[in-house]
């Protein structure tokens, strides 16, 4: 096994060899998976959306400025496939699948699972976004705020304002049982 | 709950990991597609330092002449009228947003408009998965997978509408293999109809089955199935777009593709479908020019064919490795096809025909509107930047007017245009820097009680007034107010007492005023007072929406958050949460005061800022004229709520006997004296006041994460969910909160909407989802209440 530098690899990744551009990815991998999850809550769903960021990512590879950090730029392509697979008349056709499931019996711990689900359901993209990206992935403030292409005082702002927004749907669904 | 216990909610209940082997299969895919990532840096050496300002020159002119000419072809080519030559298209089945005037439309079977997307108006169709139908403004099927009995066997179950979906009718089944089976559907006239269940995606082994009806969906028959019809060709990872028959015995089934399959190197199959002999057999339609091989995913929209002649379109798009899109039209309903550039890949997912010829198209990307006179051979740019945000569908009525559904997970703003496309305008207001779109108001789908009194009467969201006990409900609200949006505060005094304030947005604002109404006589007059001005901070945003119907007697029962109480006849305060994105969160403000009952109104605070980081919880209630609270987040520290002694016009801080940490709602009096505020914490916690407000105790309920809902003194209600045990407990008291004995509800679902009033220590309703009950035990036993939702009047 050859060992190659992340500068070796992204010029390799920039002539088109894939196996480099795999490798590129690896330690992002989960966390975008973990991304994309959170945005769609379908496993399948989610890796189709990486897979489709992952393609995207390496076409525009040429727009990763020298010395920035990949992450925060592939996840940003993942949150925005995220946004497109939902529009799709496919998303909108398995949505369905999700709200049929709530009629079955259901453990207590997927019950649990399903409102907080259901809760971040509610909430626009950039709201889940936000929220996805500090409290189901724990990144830190900064790397939030450079997904998202925001100041990291903005970046705070908009999460106080979505858990401001997610809380009372979470609140007032145990308060409804 | 505080940030903490939501970052150990996600940590808990949300999957951690990628499935086995899912960075493996990327790796190989990657490997497998021989990306070129694009150069981003083009540069063009002159050799000469002195040609260079020649070279500028020339290009300015060119420029100037490409601007000019290109100017003056889109100015005539905008002005010239649309020739519309081709008969219209099949009324068969359509789905999703579909206008079928210029009036009517739906989304989907759930909602529908009457007034060209400006309100929507939420509808109840028969619950589950399956495929929908939307025939024209008053006729839709739908068809729900269910299960018969428990681990019985599963059906396709098909409902139509003929009323605009106020009612639906169950017509027939037919057997199939899994509840969650995709269905799409088909009639082409009143008899004849199709009906195609698919295996959930990824389900292999199971079968694709096509029924056919002749009798409008009472009988089904199983027509032919994958395995040696033709319906197996195309990969178990695609599904049908659309199943389009002409006749009883020529019909198209084309498929798509979900995204992500395209790397899977597999030959998915034909784009499209053809059978002649009415579904039994099915062919590959010749497409030509479509990509082929390798790793090449297409997917094809719905074929569209006019009533006579034999013209048709097909938009077909195939991605990887490069984005494709093509308008096939055929002169022979579709024996043969003619390939027909789109012009722009984008286009695919919102283009919309007119007639065969007719059609506009428009790119996400670009923010361009296109238009073709002749199938698609050619393109002309209509306009661009003229719509106020990503499109999710486009649907032209006819060749002048278009509607486009902005629709996105905030909201669904519907903009339309009347001259062809060159300009559009938004139905709903829209928020003042064009980036958000406003929430309409809707109307509730189904009664949920909010204040129930003697002798049967009963109020539900939305003004839905009941004489009888919940049988029949009478919308007694008043008239919406123009540009009506999301954001409405209700108030039931009594059986005969209401006051309903409704949110007007305007162009340039989502929520611009509000406008209180108030009755006397069960909804039956509706007195108007003048419009508060609300002035919000620029750029204004959306008005926040769940302002819920709450009466004195409803705590926390549809909403925490409420915004209109009234403590007499005549001493009313109404407060107005809004939010913008320059704002601070949780801020709530103006509150205004009337002391006539509501004819007029007076603005008595700005209200209560929060600050970078916490504020207030957006819930107001009043014990007496003058003592009144308004909730507060913890925000990690102390219990604290806001009061004023002073009727509103000052509001001061004071710490809780609660659990450090509690965010709390506004308490809930039953009288000058006596109030309740539940904490909903995991042990139940409620603290009790019995001198208006002054001091609070705490009382410990056997309910986790109580809601508490006490009509008096003595007689009160508790339901809660309880994690630990995984069931939901709900228990009574007769002696203000000392004892409590458990009670049952009606059946529901672990993730039910559950809602209940009572009337006395007796009588009571309960909604669950969209269903009835009502009890007259105090809870013990409930009955199931058939409704009927009828107009005033």
């Amino acid at each position: 096994m050859v060992d190659r530098s992340g500068a070796d690899l992204i010029r390799a990744a920039k002539l088109g060899d894939g196996a480099a551009f795999a490798e590129l990815l690896r330690p992002d991998y989960p966390l975008a998976f973990k991304v994309a999850y959170g945005l769609l809550q379908d496993y399948d769903a989610a890796e189709d959306a990486v897979q489709d960021a992952s393609l995207k990512a390496w076409r525009r590879l040429g727009n990763l400025r020298e010395g920035t950090s990949m992450r925060p730029w592939f996840l940003a392509i993942v949150a925005n496939q995220c946004r497109e697979t939902r529009r799709s008349r496919w998303w909108s056709v398995l949505r369905g699948v999700d709200r049929l499931d709530t009629t079955a019996e259901i453990p207590v711990d997927v019950a649990a699972s399903f409102d907080l689900r259901h809760a971040l359901a509610q909430l626009n993209h950039d709201d889940r976004l936000v929220i996805v990206l500090r409290f189901y992935l724990d990144l830190p403030v900064d790397e939030v705020a450079a997904t998202l292409g925001i100041t990291p005082q903005a970046a705070k702002s908009r999460l106080h304002r979505a858990v401001g927004r997610l809380r009372p749907i979470v609140v007032s669904q145990e308060a409804l049982v | 709950m505080d940030d903490r216990q939501l970052f150990a909610q996600f940590q808990t209940h949300f999957p951690a990991r990628p499935r086995d082997g899912a960075y493996e299969r990327l790796r190989d895919s990657l490997t497998r597609a021989g990306v070129r990532p694009r150069r981003t840096v083009f540069r063009v050496e002159l050799p000469e330092p002195s040609l260079r300002l020649l070279a500028t020159v020339v290009a300015v002119i060119l420029i100037a002449l490409v601007v000019t000419s290109a100017f003056i072809s889109l100015f005539v080519f905008a002005h010239r009228a649309v020739q519309v030559h081709s008969p219209k298209f099949t009324s068969s089945c359509t789905q999703g947003f579909q206008m079928t005037d210029l009036n009517t439309g739906w989304s989907g079977a759930s909602t529908r408009t009457t007034d060209g997307g400006k309100t929507w108006r939420t509808l109840s169709p028969p619950r589950g998965l399956g495929g929908e139908c939307i025939i024209d403004g008053q006729r839709a099927y739908v068809a729900r997978g269910t299960m018969v009995a428990s681990s019985g066997p599963v059906e396709a179950i098909v409902y139509a509408t003929d009323d605009g979906g106020a009612t639906w009718k169950e017509l027939g089944s037919a057997p199939i293999d899994n509840a969650k089976s995709l269905i799409t559907l088909e009639f082409i006239d009143r008899a004849n109809g199709w009906m195609l269940v698919e295996p959930p995606r990824l389900a292999q082994g199971l079968t694709r089955i096509l029924y056919s009806t002749p009798d409008g969906g009472a009988s089904w028959t199983r027509v032919s199935a994958s395995g040696s019809s033709g319906l197996e060709q195309t990969s178990h990872q695609c599904g049908a777009s659309g199943l389009s028959f002409i006749n009883p015995t020529t019909g198209w089934i084309t498929w798509e593709c979900a995204q992500g399959y395209a790397n899977t190197g597999v030959d998915l199959g034909p784009t499209a479908v053809v059978t002649t002999d009415g579904g039994r057999h099915w062919m590959p339609a010749i497409l030509p020019e479509i990509p082929r091989g390798g790793t090449t995913t297409c997917m094809a929209g719905r074929p569209r064919f006019a009533h006579q002649g034999g013209a048709g379109v097909l938009p077909v798009y195939c991605s990887d490795p490069k984005p494709w899109a093509a308008v096939y039209r055929t002169a022979d309903a579709g024996k043969t096809w003619t390939y027909g550039s789109l012009r722009d890949p984008a286009f695919y997912r919102q283009v919309s025909f007119v007639d065969p010829r007719a059609g506009y198209a428009y790119s996400n990307d670009s923010k361009k509107l296109y238009r073709t006179l002749d199938s698609g051979r050619t393109w002309s740019l209509v306009a661009q930047d003229v719509l106020g945000g990503a499109v999710d569908q486009l649907d032209f009525v006819d060749a002048q007017h278009g509607f486009a559904d902005l629709r996105d997970m905030s909201g669904q703003a519907i903009w339309t245009t009347s001259n062809g496309g060159r300009t559009w305008r938004s139905e709903s207001p829209q928020a003042g820097d064009g980036g958000s779109s406003c929430q309409p108001y809707s109307k509730p789908a189904s009664p949920v009680p909010i204040a129930a009194f003697a002798g049967a009467v009963a109020w539900a969201q939305g003004a839905l007034r009941t004489t009888d006990g919940g049988r029949h409900w009478t919308e007694t609200g008043p008239p919406s107010v123009a540009n009506r949006v999301a954001g409405t505060a209700e108030f039931y005094f009594d059986a005969d007492v209401a006051w309903v304030a409704e949110t007007a947005g305007s162009p340039t604002s989502c929520a611009d005023s509000v406008i209180v109404f108030s009755t006397a006589d069960g909804g039956r007059s509706w007195s108007q007072a003048a419009a508060l001005k609300l002035a919000l901070a620029k750029p204004e945003q959306i008005f926040d929406s769940t302002t819920a119907a709450a009466s004195r007697q409803q705590p926390n029962g549809i909403s925490s958050e409420t915004f209109m109480d009234f403590t007499d006849l005549t001493h009313g305060w109404l407060m107005v949460a809004a939010r913008a994105p320059t704002e601070p969160p949780t801020s709530v403000g103006p509150i205004y005061r009337t002391t006539d009952g509501g004819r007029t109104w007076s603005r008595v605070s700005d209200g209560i800022r929060g600050d970078a980081n916490c504020g207030p919880w957006p819930s107001m209630r009043f014990a007496t004229s003058n003592a009144g609270w308004i909730g507060d987040q913890a925000c990690g520290g102390p219990a604290t709520i806001y009061v004023t002694h002073d009727a509103g016009a000052t509001w001061a801080s004071e710490h809780l006997p609660a659990p450090f940490g509690s965010s709390v709602s506004a308490p809930v009096f039953v009288d000058d004296h006596y109030g309740f505020l539940p904490i909903g914490d995991d042990k139940g916690t409620t603290l009790i006041s019995t001198d208006g407000g002054a001091t609070w105790s705490t009382l410990q309920i056997p309910v986790p994460n109580a809601s508490v809902y006490f009509i008096d003194r003595a007689h009160g209600w508790a339901v809660g969910r309880d994690f630990s045990q995984g069931r939901i407990a709900f228990e009574a008291t007769a002696d203000g909160g000392r004892t409590w004995n458990v009670r049952e509800l009606p059946p529901f679902g672990f993730t039910s909407t559950i809602s209940f009033v009572f009337a006395d220590p007796g009588n009571g309703l309960a909604s669950i989802d969209d269903k009835l009950y009502r009890t007259n035990d105090g809870g013990r036993t409930w009955i199931p209440v058939p409704y009927q939702i009828s107009p005033a009047g």
